[in-house]
């Protein structure tokens, strides 16, 4: 009975844990340590060294090691080392297999399956990127779940009611905030935000700037001249950091740590909790804005937030919790280690799917919307960020012009209304659709969404049965701070975009009653009398000239004087055919709106 | 994973059922060792993952049990090295004939004694190749400094304690 296990692949470092006896365990290293840095490296003879061996090189041999390459996740990003490249995938798999080795030997059996976590805000590139490097690493990686949906599961919080848990995760370097609701077992991320260049060494490299300081003005010597003393200090200081999250003061006790022509020099600084909070506030408050912004993009109140959960070694900071304690009004959730949660809520993870942990079902979402581009650049949404996954959508498009043969697809992720202001994801063609006037043929696009949150479209003509379809694969994707950005734009622009939106429609709305009008006499004129065809071909002349203004005020307000003309006089034609159109003649209209806000029928331009 | 109830729960219901029920024969009674044999199964499966993880369990604790007194001797250890350290530095700048150095020296020589017979040796290899399994870069040295990837400089002493670093020695290297 094989084991799964639990994987948090960490920018700075990764942590691997697996369910025994019906407990998380955290697995040591080989190297006897619980968490093994994310760090690679070659050697001039080509030897591959993972974690903190590769970590001690790396000053001797920068050229041939790789660290944070999962802020490269997704991307086309490659490693040259010695004329050989390696994507971020075969990095991060390099990681992932020492864990993999690691386990198997502390489990003394194979392991062949694991579930992964990624922070919220992972576009599906970069799942699917993560996906890989689990595959390389010989892993079939059962699930990618978010870091901050496995930090709430460790803490057993999909057991109880609905609730909203604020996810507070400060690492080494990197800081994430995620809103979440989690009911009956099922997680939904509300919102995310962060600080990608932000962590515990910003709080270390403080206390090391205080306290070399200090010891210049004493002493009159610049001890970051010295490379010996300032490695000794460095130390120092995160050690002082580490102590003052227990006590009041710290004493930093650097016998030797220079010498002058008078001698040697020590330092002992005795540094208090109130010093290193006033050195470090600033990153503290760093913190706070990200926080507020997750909360106003989850539309919540800090008092609506009923847990709070605290991820990430920093995290032990005493005034970062008092941040945290400020913000939310709520204690955070303590007893697990910072450090090992995500890996812990993982290995859980893994149990459920092994069979060993029963009664969770576990649901994510996906990051940002997802949809195609239609007729003038709108964006039409498929399906709406935070929807749950798996998720399958389908909807039915029409072509735009007379005759088209060729639909393009242009697959889109993002928030904003129009197509250019979001992020391409792919593109495909449906090609041999039928010659038909605009609106007929009938072309389904189905988003599929599966439960690692994979993307693929099928885009279906239900006339011939031709099918087309493109997973999304991770040449194409975002980075942590384009999603960031593309949300903060979506509601910076809210207003813009609307009306520009707006004014797109109704210019499409324009062309397509042109056109209905001009078949309609086409094909109906010679039923009219002369003096109604003239009065409608007076009409439409006008409409033209109006539309060609290009202002939608006017347009709109044309095409309204000219609908009621003109159907008044189209309607006598009806009036002598008993009643045999219920109803609206097939395609005649401008886009049926749906009730929620996307465009049917128009189809892709080009 | 997606059902609602844990599966155990049915083939319970089921049995609780049965006594006030007797005139279910047939296809109550095919449903029931079905039931029956699908719980049995899952038991069955259940008792080998736990035996197993306890096997296991074993296993580590007997290497464990015989593992940590060492642990505990190296972690005290690894906190007397920054004294030791200092104590070196200490003793850094000569003093000729002054009795107080020659009496830190004699402490000195005692402490690494003590440590010795624990097994305790310092890792100080300057001229041989780098070794990150032993040593930790701390900084690239100049070419001329002598042979690329060697180290230079021993900028603070490592110790093991039989195989195990306890300390990585910090150096710098010849770039190369």
């Amino acid at each position: 009975m094989a084991k799964i296990i639990g994987i948090d692949l960490g920018t700075t470092n990764s942590c691997v844990a697996v369910m025994e006896g019906g407990e998380p365990v955290v697995i040591p290293n080989s190297e006897g340590a619980r968490t093994t840095p994310s760090v690679v490296a070659f050697t001039k003879e080509g030897e591959r060294l993972v974690g903190q061996i590769a970590k001690r090189q790396a000053i001797t041999n920068p050229e041939r090691t790789i660290s944070s390459i999962k802020r490269q996740m997704g991307s086309n990003f490659k490693a040259s080392i010695d004329g050989k490249d390696y994507t971020p995938q075969e990095i991060s798999a390099m990681v992932l297999q020492k864990l993999k080795k690691d386990a198997e030997s502390y489990l003394g059996e194979s392991v062949a399956q694991a579930v992964i976590t990624v922070p919220a805000y992972f576009s599906d590139a970069q799942r699917q990127a993560t996906k890989d490097a689990g595959r390389i690493a010989g892993l079939e990686v059962l699930r990618i779940i978010n870091e901050p949906t496995a930090a709430s599961l460790a803490y057993g919080l999909d057991k109880e009611e609905p609730h909203k848990i604020l996810v507070y995760d400060l690492g080494g370097g990197t800081f994430d905030v995620s809103l979440l609701e989690i009911g009956d077992g099922v997680f939904e991320v509300l919102a995310t935000n962060g600080d990608t260049k932000l962590g515990g060494d910003d709080f270390d490299d403080r206390v090391v700037d205080y306290i070399a300081e200090v010891f210049k003005k004493e002493n009159g010597i610049d001890l970051k001249k010295d490379r010996m003393a300032w490695q000794r200090l460095k130390e120092a200081a995160e050690k002082a950091k580490i102590d003052l999250s227990g006590v009041m003061a710290a004493n930093i006790n650097l016998p030797f740590i220079t010498a002058d022509a008078n001698g040697p020099k020590h330092l002992d600084i005795t540094l208090t909790r109130a010093k290193f909070n006033e050195l470090t506030h600033d990153l503290v408050e760093r913190t706070i804005g990200p926080m507020q912004t997750a909360l106003k993009d989850a539309g919540l109140s800090a008092s609506q937030i009923e847990k709070v959960i605290l991820v990430g070694g920093s995290t032990r900071i005493p005034a970062v919790q008092d941040a945290v304690k400020n913000i939310t009004g709520k204690e955070p959730f303590k007893g697990i280690n910072p450090d090992e949660c995500v890996a812990i809520g993982a290995a859980i993870q893994a149990g459920v799917l092994g069979g060993e942990v029963k009664d969770v079902l576990l649901l994510d979402v996906t990051p940002l919307s997802l949809g195609i581009e239609t007729e003038g650049h709108i964006f039409t949404r498929l399906i709406e960020r935070n929807t749950t996954i798996p998720t399958e959508k389908a909807q039915v498009f029409s072509t735009a012009a007379d005759g088209q043969t060729t639909v393009e697809i242009h697959v889109l992720q993002g928030e904003r209304p129009m197509a250019y202001d979001n992020k391409t994801l792919g593109r495909f063609q449906l090609t041999g659709i039928p010659a038909a006037p605009r609106g007929v043929p009938q072309i389904e696009v189905k988003f599929n969404i599966d439960k690692n949150g994979i993307v693929s479209v099928t885009a279906k003509d239900m006339g011939t049965g031709n099918t087309q379809n493109v997973t999304i694969t991770a040449s194409t994707n975002l980075s942590e701070e384009e999603i960031m950005q593309r949300v903060k734009e979506a509601e910076q622009f809210a207003e813009e975009d609307k009306k520009r939106k707006e004014e797109v429609e109704t210019l499409n709305r324009a062309d397509s009653f042109q056109y209905e009008i001009e078949k309609q006499l086409r094909e109906n004129g010679d039923k009219l009398t002369e003096e109604d065809k003239a009065t409608v071909q007076a009409e439409i002349d006008a409409f033209k000239k109006v539309r060609e203004g290009n202002d939608a005020a006017a347009i709109k307000t044309a095409m309204d004087s000219a609908t009621q003309k003109i159907y008044e006089i189209f309607g006598k034609l009806y009036q002598g055919q008993d009643g045999q159109t219920d109803g609206q003649p097939q395609g005649f209209d401008a886009p049926q709106t749906n009730p929620d806000g996307s465009v049917d029928v128009e189809g892709d331009v080009h | 994973m997606s059902k609602k109830k844990p599966v155990d729960q049915v083939p319970e219901d089921q049995t609780q059922e049965q006594p006030a029920q007797p005139e279910l024969e047939g296809n109550g009674l095919q449903e029931q060792l079905e039931a029956a044999h699908q719980q049995r199964d899952e038991y069955l499966q259940m008792a080998q993952r736990v035996q197993a993880d306890f096997d296991n369990f074993r296993r580590r604790n007997r290497q464990v049990a015989s593992e940590s007194f060492d642990d505990g001797a190296r972690a005290f250890i690894k906190t007397l090295l920054p004294v030791v350290d200092n104590l070196e530095r200490a003793l850094l700048e000569e003093r000729g004939e002054d009795p107080l150095y020659t009496g830190v020296q004699l402490v000195h020589r005692q402490l690494m004694d003590v440590l010795s017979h624990r097994g305790v040796q310092p890792i100080s290899r300057p001229g041989e190749a780098f070794d990150p399994t032993l040593e930790d870069a701390v900084a690239q040295g100049s070419p001329e400094e002598g042979e690329p990837g060697t180290v230079c400089d021993v900028v603070l002493k490592g110790y093991k304690m039989g195989d195990t670093v306890l300390r990585h020695a910090m150096v710098r290297v010849v770039p190369g």
